[in-house]
């Protein structure tokens, strides 16, 4: 596996407007990286959910935040850092919002608690922590599909 | 990296058309747009037409998903038209197109809902 890689890093003031930049930019080099448009789809889904749960959380702590963005380039995949400087916050919570596979209903969800959920669908690694701030880090490997018919998987793959 | 809306009542239908990306941001306005238009007006049913929109995220989704519990409740339906191969994606995902109805364009939408 390659070494790293390049790292860019953005900062941008906790508020839902600026969620739009941190998108486009990511998208921007996930598209130089050569992923296909659905990925980029995809990963554009995910930043926008890491970001806008990074503005609420701030916001729902009323601080004037900022959200920080990291972007680690690998030879095999793309891995976004989203942090919030947020000071305190309940990890328990925020993991049990992950639905609708947890026996909920679309009907009974509430308007965005499906945030989690879709970044867990769509990128390839996901992991939340939560010592200062959440840290959502989440990874997208290059042409997946391809590296996994050799790695003889069992997926759905057809059997010959 | 925004959002237009055009909204248009046809006898008691409110088409709603989006252009642009629906995120967080965008989903405030879309919402307060939508309620308010809901209180002025006889609104029976909603048809969301997504020809032109580029980008959706949950927030897009709990947008909709609210109007239409808001609509459902006065025995109303909603039909979204003309959606993109990623937005279709995100509403299976989320299971939102269980119960939103899709079809394939808006004048066919409206004719389902009985408007010529």
């Amino acid at each position: 596996m390659k070494r790293a890689s390049d790292f860019i890093e953005m900062t941008v003031p906790a508020k839902p407007e600026y969620v739009g930049i941190v998108r486009l930019t990511i998208s921007g080099i996930a598209n130089r990286m050569g992923f296909s448009f659905d990925e980029i789809e995809d990963i554009k889904i995910a930043v926008s959910e890491a970001c806008t749960n990074a503005v609420s959380h701030a916001y729902s702590n009323s601080e004037e935040g900022q959200v920080k963005v990291g972007c680690a380039m690998f030879g095999d995949r793309l891995e976004i850092m989203v942090m919030d400087n947020g000071k305190s916050f309940d990890l328990d919570t925020i993991t049990n919002s992950l639905g609708p596979v947890h026996g909920k209903s679309i009907e009974q969800l509430n308007e965005g608690g499906l945030g989690l959920f879709l970044i867990e669908t769509l990128m390839d690694k996901v992991e939340i922590s939560g010592e200062a701030g959440v840290v959502v880090m989440m990874t997208k490997y290059l042409h997946r599909d391809e590296v996994s018919e050799h790695v003889n998987r069992t997926s759905e793959a057809p059997t010959q | 990296m925004s959002l237009h809306i055009d909204m248009e009542i046809k006898d008691n239908v409110l088409c709603i058309r989006l252009e642009g990306e629906l995120d967080h941001h965008t989903a405030d306005l879309l919402r307060n747009k939508v309620n308010e238009t809901l209180e002025e007006s006889a609104i029976r049913h909603i048809v969301l037409n997504l020809e032109g929109l580029d980008f959706m995220d949950s927030s897009g989704l709990g947008v909709i998903l609210g109007r239409y519990k808001q609509i459902k409740s006065q025995n109303g339906e909603m039909v979204v038209c003309a959606i993109s191969p990623s937005v279709k994606r995100l509403f299976e995902m989320s299971g939102l197109f269980k119960i939103v109805r899709l079809e394939e364009n808006e004048k066919y939408a409206l004719e389902t809902l009985g408007v010529a």
